[in-house]
């Protein structure tokens, strides 16, 4: 029964998902998103690892020239990192024996008349996919000398032996040795094992023996590698590196059968302890889904950090129902995002302090780049990690739509605050960048950068351009809602990295063409100031203020079109919200 | 003046149509049932009612105003319920009340939170965050933001999920007091003697379409034709089975 329901569940799984994905294709979000991603993955790794082998041949041939005793090395290394890992198991505080199975299999199978063996053998095949996946992924990627074999067996070997420890300490628990009994014990092999390879070394003499070279020194490294006590130790770690780095295709072979009579004594000694695990498996896996939703949440950047983060003010009740929409989105920022205050103010201090500590104007320089670099990027980078706006409320648009508020009024409220974060942060980092670029004395282009000139042109542009790229930001939840919300299973996959993809360049496209206008009067305005008026920065001021007005009015105007998209939005129809 | 009224209301979804010419009206002091089977288009008609999604034909007035010309006066008018409680993650019950009372203006909001928090049992969940309250807490908490403004219009859909008994007590309490003050109230459940208990008029929907509407005890009447007393149920299920 137990391996029919494994069967059932595993191939009808595949086959939904590959349907429910061959299906979305007929949307456009998710055809074009498909094409992309799967260029991007194309270009990035697999033409590069399927036709040149490129990557991996660098990284041998660097190991090769540094005289490295190649595949006995490494399998004297990993041998040693698997006896490590299979020790360590033992010490791991968690006792409860719990298994992580997923809510709807707590829901089908714990009540089922099936026993726990079987409910454990389903656990353990039940793995399996997800470490042929992984095994395929590392033998493409990395281990591609194994022949997929080597990595998928010595796989699936560890992770039975991890099932078997993990209801071994939970049975030892029950037996009255608890997690520091156990860690005195491991530690006590640790001492033991340690002690057994410090005699071998210092019987090879390797302790008194000078070594010129590296060569040499892995030379004499292996030696004592072959002592009877450390190749008794190594002996089952061995016959995993063994099948991950084969010495010939029939020790691969041998290593891999003994591996998996190795993983079916795990298993049977596993099924045998008999721990009450269900309990457990229920805690284990709600533990995991809080923490897939906590991981979810930062990547989506809606995980609350600091919950108890006071509001900023007060909130007047009678205020209007723009400033409460501000004040919302303050304490978003506060609670959600304010981790990035102190790791700018690091990056910051950072620019800041050699500058202020060295006489070299070079370095000087250099400091000053870094800072106009970052405040280049930096509304790009800001308008992502403060994204308090109607990214973050999307899931509760409707609750939005229900406010007396007109769209136009809302777009420009939720707008705000990232607004007023991003600019003043933008407005500092190009204040310290022209700051550290006048202190360096810097000649030809950079040292424009240190001028009063500059700072105009800063301290007008930064609030339009930051606003331009937050306007574009939440255009994509206004008009393409449904790239902008993902489920629960669009989490991953190229698909996403795909529309990810078009989103940013997307992005990039708007801004630079909503920026043509605001350069063409700018360019003259520019140029007339400094051939005429010997770049006085007031006059500067002046002529550009005409510029500054049209990306301040084009703004205006997207935000007065967004606005009235937003009360035409239909959700039901475009995020997915249950329509009856 | 009619508190809602809701003329040949049509939703449509590409080519299906969800709601098709629903009209009917509510009082001030009146309770409105909305009942249906699964997919009959109430979750549709009420979130238009609330201007969540727009009409595709007809016209809805709350307390006079147009909810797709004069949205926003409309607005100010009605409070929306719906039947999974949605908050911010990042706000305390105390900061959603504050808020509300904001977006609504709300000045005299001191007075207005502290027997709302009771009535709701949130006097000591104050600082307590979406995450760190239960369903049926949210659920409350949902319900006293919206009434921190004092709704002429109150649209419920579902309003007692995953309420515990005391909860189920006070929010029909609640329910009942607020009309018994003028407000107007339409709510649709599943619950029929809930419908029964609370309610002066139910309309029946159906595939979209109004199969059935009037005061309850008018419809009672049509369905037992003469033969003796039946309840809500029994009329709803003989008016849905006619009608399919």
């Amino acid at each position: 029964m137990m391996i029919r329901s494994f069967w059932f569940i595993t191939t009808r799984s595949f086959k939904n998902r590959i349907l429910l994905r061959l299906r979305r294709l007929r949307e456009p979000r998710y055809a074009i998103g498909f094409v992309v991603g799967l260029a991007y993955l194309w270009f990035m790794f697999f033409r590069r690892v399927l036709i040149s082998g490129g990557g991996r041949q660098g990284i041998r041939i660097g190991v090769v020239r540094a005289g490295l005793p190649l595949t006995q090395g490494a399998i004297d290394g990993l041998s040693i990192a698997i006896l490590a890992v299979l020790i360590l198991a033992w010490a791991w505080p968690e006792q409860s024996g719990g298994l992580t199975f997923s809510p709807a299999e707590i829901q089908f199978l714990f009540p089922a008349p099936m026993s726990r063996r079987s409910l454990l053998l389903y656990k353990i095949f039940r793995q399996q996919p997800q470490i042929l996946i992984s095994a395929l992924m590392m033998s493409i990627f990395g281990f591609r000398q194994a022949h997929f074999i080597g990595v998928w067996i010595p796989f699936v070997a560890i992770s039975a032996y991890m099932t078997m420890v993990g209801l071994a300490r939970a049975r030892l628990k029950m037996l009255g040795i608890g997690f520091l009994a156990r860690l005195v014990i491991v530690a006590l092999v640790i001492c033991g094992i340690g002690w057994v390879f410090y005699a071998a070394f210092q019987e090879s003499g390797f302790m008194s023996t000078h070594i010129p070279s590296a060569k040499a020194f892995f030379r004499a490294v292996d030696s004592p590698l072959h002592a009877p006590a450390i190749r008794a130790l190594l002996f089952v770690p061995s016959i995993f590196a063994m099948a991950a780095v084969p010495l010939s295709t029939s020790m691969q072979i041998a290593s891999c059968a003994a591996l998996l009579v190795v993983a079916a004594i795990f298993i049977t000694i596993a099924a045998q302890l008999n721990v009450r695990f269900e309990e457990a498996s229920i805690k284990a896996s709600e533990h995991r889904a809080a923490r897939i939703a906590r991981i979810r949440g930062q990547r989506a950047g809606r995980f609350v950090m600091f919950p108890r983060m006071p509001a900023p003010f007060r909130l007047r009740p009678s205020a209007h129902p723009e400033i409460a929409i501000i004040w919302k989105n303050l304490i978003a920022a506060f609670r959600i995002a304010f981790a990035w205050i102190p790791f700018l103010a690091f990056i910051g201090m950072l620019m800041l302090i050699p500058n202020l500590m060295t006489h070299e104007s070079y370095l000087r320089g250099v400091g000053a780049m870094i800072a106009l670099c970052t405040a280049g990027a930096f509304p790009f980078i800001a308008s992502q990690a403060f994204g308090q706006d109607l990214r973050l409320d999307l899931p509760d648009i409707e609750l939005l739509k229900s406010f007396p508020i007109s769209g136009e009024r809302l777009v420009a409220a939720e707008i705000a605050t990232p607004l007023l974060i991003t600019s003043v942060l933008e407005l500092l980092i190009l204040s310290i960048g022209a700051w550290m670029t006048y202190r360096s004395q810097a000649t030809g282009v950079l040292a424009f950068f240190g001028t009063p000139q500059f700072v105009v042109v800063a301290l007008l542009f930064t609030i339009p351009i930051c606003a331009a790229q937050l306007v574009i930001r939440n255009a994509i939840v206004i008009l393409l809602p449904g790239w902008a919300i993902r489920s629960a299973e669009d989490q991953r996959g190229f698909t996403v990295v795909g529309q990810r993809l078009v989103l940013l360049l997307g992005n990039l496209i708007v801004l630079a063409v909503a920026l043509i206008p605001a350069v063409i009067l700018f360019v003259p305005a520019f140029f007339i100031s400094r051939a005429y008026f010997h770049g006085s920065a007031a006059v500067l001021a002046i002529s550009i203020v005409p510029s500054v007005g049209l990306l301040l009015f084009e703004v205006w105007m997207a935000i007065k079109f967004l606005g009235a998209q937003f009360e035409k939005i239909d959700v039901t129809t475009e995020v997915g919200v249950a329509m009856f | 003046m009619t508190a809602i009224e809701v003329i040949n209301l049509t939703k449509r979804y590409d080519t299906f149509v969800a709601v098709k010419d629903f009209s009917f009206s509510v009082e001030p002091g009146h309770v409105l049932g909305l009942v249906g089977p699964n997919g009959a288009g109430k979750t549709t008609t009420l979130r238009a009612l609330a201007g969540i999604h727009p009409p595709s034909d007809g016209e809805i007035r709350i307390a006079g105003h147009d909810i797709v010309t004069e949205p926003v006066e409309a607005k100010r008018h009605l409070a929306f319920f719906s039947d999974e409680p949605r908050l911010f993650d990042y706000l305390n019950v105390d900061e959603h009340l504050q808020f509300t009372a904001g977006i609504y203006n709300v000045a005299d909001y001191a007075q207005r939170v502290e027997p709302l928090l009771d009535e709701f049992e949130l006097l000591d969940k104050r600082k307590a965050l979406p995450a760190e309250l239960s369903r049926g807490m949210k659920q409350k908490l949902m319900i006293a933001c919206g009434l921190i403004h004092s709704p002429d219009v109150m649209i419920f859909d579902e309003p007692l999920t995953g309420l515990d008994p005391l909860g189920i007590r006070r929010m029909k309490e609640s329910i009942t007091r607020r009309a018994q003050n003028g407000a107007a109230v339409i709510l649709s459940s599943h619950l029929l003697h809930l419908v029964e208990e609370l309610c002066d008029e139910v309309a029946i929907i159906q595939r979209g379409t109004r199969v059935a509407y009037g005061t309850i005890a008018d419809l009672k009447w049509q369905m037992s034709q003469g033969r003796g007393d039946v309840s809500l149920e029994e009329a709803f299920l003989k008016i849905t089975s006619e009608a399919s």
